[in-house]
């Protein structure tokens, strides 16, 4: 579903990405870890077609990035660590731009948007502005607008981050749906057992540098993730 | 603390003029000679304005040495410009800062916070008011004499007036934001308050003349009851003519009632509950939910924004508000005007004006072109158009259509009571609008270079966006230019050539800059944006 062979991302002479090469296949929940700064997020927004990048390749259901970006959009949702949601929007103008951009029909959108609403319990906020939301609120809004279109990969930035106990419980259910249903999400935390009871694979980086990626038994065998993490930062200091 | 807080505010302003796009680098030195140039001539012709207020006072007062009407009147006007000019941007700077939460959480008391943002306005204020006062000062020396008294009466009373002018900005500020908590639509609020402001305008400047000629015949008269009734004026006027109790007592004055209105804002701004947002609370029907093509849906995102974002309302939609006025204006006193313009012998006014219309409606467009700020008021939005399977044109191209409803419109609106007015053939009026037509969109491809070229998405105030950024001070100069080239060639060539060919040339001219602008708009203007 998504190669990212030799990837490099600089920012003026600062390699935030650094040859970075991983492949996630159809199914695959992927978690993504590392320290603030270690190029989690430039990694998330060069395959969501925010950032252009440097050097490498990557292909999003064997569509390059680079060749065709609009064809991997339309393959793609992607979720930010901050959701600036358009705040001069109610949050169902919101939901009705995304579908219309995606070309949802209306019955379709409908029932996906009363599902998810419903689930996440912001339907009765829906016909409210997204200035008057919550950080929570907007993180859910965003949460459904990328569920809107099925897309095939979802890429997530810190995507527990604001949201409340249930809302992440049905997050983590969704998420692992979707991936039974041939889809794969691509998402980065810093909740160390959140990546270890949900991602299938996971890859740890570091100053730009994949250090670590595999199944969990592979990447942690029987230690602790957060151990073995910890161990990771600590021999390259 | 006060400061730190305004080194913020002074670095935000900074990176908005002379920082390019997203990476931080510096602005070309072309772009920033050309800024400081702008800045310069503004500076310069208010300057110029006001010399001329002061010399047509003077010859009035001096010969009956009422100096201290003469200051009177001019403080006067300079807490009347100062204030208006810098009202809106008050209202958003005190009551809609995207950092007002951040900033309230750290340790800084909130009258700090307050401070910071009244510094800013104080430092406006004194640029519009040096630029009122110095020529006054200047005539009155250059008339009457320098001397010692007067300088120091000068250097007190500048500040401590500009305090006075902070403290009715931050009023109209306070008022502005009331209107905007209690009615509910931006658009209605945003006309109310335009409406509100030009008609305060134009009251005074149409009365001018008339208040002049009775000030003239009635000088004593109407001075003794400004003393009795206008007392402030009175004791301003004598406070810059260098009475010294009088600056005492104005000091005392403005400063109780900064005191007075520092209070008032701390206790609005702490009880501030985001009182504009309603809750609805209601589920979502079948009906809520409708279908819409990508064109159509972009931009009616461009439209909401437009319309629920009180700064971009105010600043870009001035120009349709003035279209229609001065739409309404030249249907109502046409019939005076081409009379009075043949009696003052301006025939040439009268043969050129059809390129004069197409001038008016140019310098008119260039006041608020909502192309200019369109893209930098996506702010820290912009990933979603980045991240959605939408072609960068597309987004383009639905900021222009939003020209289209807010300039374009309301100027052939102008364009068809002008060629009705002024009994224009048929022939004339069609090439006179597709005139007007085609010199808008020159406008509105340049705002849109403009806000590609020099886009800044990390505000966090949209009045910087809308009011302070390189896009809408240039297209500003812009249509300044382009506006006077029309008029000009309408003037100098009127009578010597068929008026039609000169506007058919100018059409194909503008048509020509349009091409280059938008090739510019789809080629590099898509790449700058690919590289946000």
């Amino acid at each position: 579903m998504l190669k990212i062979n030799n990837l490099t991302k600089k920012y003026g002479e600062k390699k935030a990405v650094d040859s970075l090469t991983l492949h996630i296949r159809p199914g695959e929940v992927y978690g993504f870890i590392g320290h603030n700064g270690a190029g989690k997020t430039t990694t998330l927004k060069s395959i969501a077609c925010i950032h252009p990048f440097d050097e490498g390749e990557i292909l999003v259901d064997g569509i390059s990035v680079k060749d065709n970006s609009m064809e991997v959009k339309r393959r793609i949702a992607y979720i930010p660590d901050n959701p600036d949601i358009y705040e001069y929007m109610t949050g169902l103008q919101y939901l009705n731009f995304i579908s219309d951009i995606f070309n949802v029909s209306k019955e379709e959108r409908t029932e996906k948007i009363k599902k998810y609403a419903e689930l996440f319990e912001l339907q009765s906020n829906l016909n409210d502005l997204v200035a008057s939301y919550s950080h929570g609120m907007k993180q859910k809004l965003a949460v459904i607008s990328a569920l809107i279109h099925d897309p095939k990969l979802i890429l997530m930035d810190e995507p527990f981050v604001g949201l409340d106990p249930k809302a992440s419980h049905t997050l983590k259910g969704i998420m692992r749906e979707i991936c039974d249903n041939g889809g794969a999400i691509f998402f980065s935390t810093h909740v160390l057992d959140v990546a270890e009871k949900l991602c299938d694979k996971i890859a740890i980086i570091k100053a730009g540098k994949l250090v670590k990626a595999g199944t969990m038994e592979e990447v942690k065998g029987d230690e602790s993730l957060e151990s073995v993490f910890l161990e990771l930062e600590g021999e390259n200091a | 603390m006060l400061k730190v807080l305004h080194k913020k505010q002074r670095s935000a302003l900074y990176y908005a003029l002379f920082k390019g796009k997203k990476k931080g680098s510096m602005s070309g030195k072309g772009t920033i000679i050309t800024l400081m140039l702008l800045f310069l001539f503004s500076f310069v012709s208010l300057l110029f304005a006001f010399v001329g207020t002061s010399f047509m006072f003077s010859d009035i007062l001096f010969p009956v040495e009422m100096f201290w009407l003469y200051f009177g009147l001019m403080a006067a006007i300079s807490i009347f410009v100062s204030a208006f000019a810098d009202a809106f941007s008050t209202a958003t700077t005190l009551y809609a800062a995207k950092d007002d939460e951040f900033l309230r959480t750290l340790p800084i008391k909130e009258s700090t916070i307050l401070m910071s943002r009244i510094v800013s306005v104080f430092i406006l204020g004194f640029i519009f008011n040096f630029s009122v006062m110095a020529p006054a000062y200047g005539v009155y020396w250059a008339f009457m004499g320098f001397s010692w008294k007067t300088l120091v009466a000068a250097l007190i009373m500048l500040p401590v007036s500009t305090v006075l002018i902070t403290v009715v900005t931050c009023i109209i500020a306070y008022v502005i934001h009331e209107i905007s908590v209690k009615v509910k639509s931006k658009i209605v609020t945003a006309l109310i308050t335009i409406s509100m402001l030009v008609g305060i305008y134009y009251f005074i400047y149409f009365r001018m003349n008339t208040a002049l000629e009775k000030l003239m015949e009635n000088i004593f008269t109407i001075g003794e009851v400004m003393k009795n009734r206008v007392w402030f004026i009175y004791l301003i006027g004598q406070a810059f003519s260098g009475d010294f109790i009088s600056i005492l007592l104005f000091t005392a004055i403005t400063a109780a009632l900064f005191a007075v209105t520092l209070s008032v804002l701390s206790y609005s701004m702490r009880h501030e509950k985001k009182k504009g947002y309603t809750k609805k609370e209601t589920e979502v029907k079948g009906s809520d939910i409708k279908v819409s093509s990508v064109e159509r849906t972009l931009f009616r995102k461009e439209l909401r924004h437009f319309v629920n974002s009180f700064p971009y309302l105010l600043n870009c939609g001035l120009s349709a508000v003035m279209f229609i006025i001065a739409a309404v204006a030249l249907a109502v006193k046409a019939g005076d005007l081409v009379p009075l313009l043949s009696m003052m012998g301006a025939d040439v006014i009268l043969d050129a004006m059809p390129l004069a219309v197409s001038a008016v409606a140019v310098l008119l467009s260039a006041m608020g072109t909502v192309t200019a700020p369109a893209l930098s008021l996506e702010g820290r939005s912009i990933w979603i158009l980045k991240s959605l399977p939408v072609d960068p044109k597309a987004v383009f191209r639905s900021k222009s259509k939003l020209f289209i409803f807010a300039d374009i419109i309301p100027a052939m609106v102008l364009v068809t009571v002008a060629s009705i007015s002024f009994k224009m053939d048929i022939l004339t009026a069609l090439v006179m609008a597709v005139l007007t037509l085609s010199l808008l969109t020159v406008i509105s491809e340049a705002g849109m270079v403009l806000g590609i070229k020099h886009v800044n998405l990390s505000w966090d105030n949209e009045t910087v966006a809308v009011k302070q950024g390189v896009p809408v001070l240039f297209i500003m100069l812009i249509g300044f230019l382009l506006a006077l080239l029309t008029g000009g060639i309408g003037f100098l060539l009127a009578g010597k050539i068929d008026l039609r060919i000169i506007m058919g040339v100018l059409t194909l001219l503008s048509l020509a800059a349009v091409f280059l602008l938008e090739k510019w708009i789809m080629t590099k203007g898509v790449k700058i944006f690919n590289e946000l």
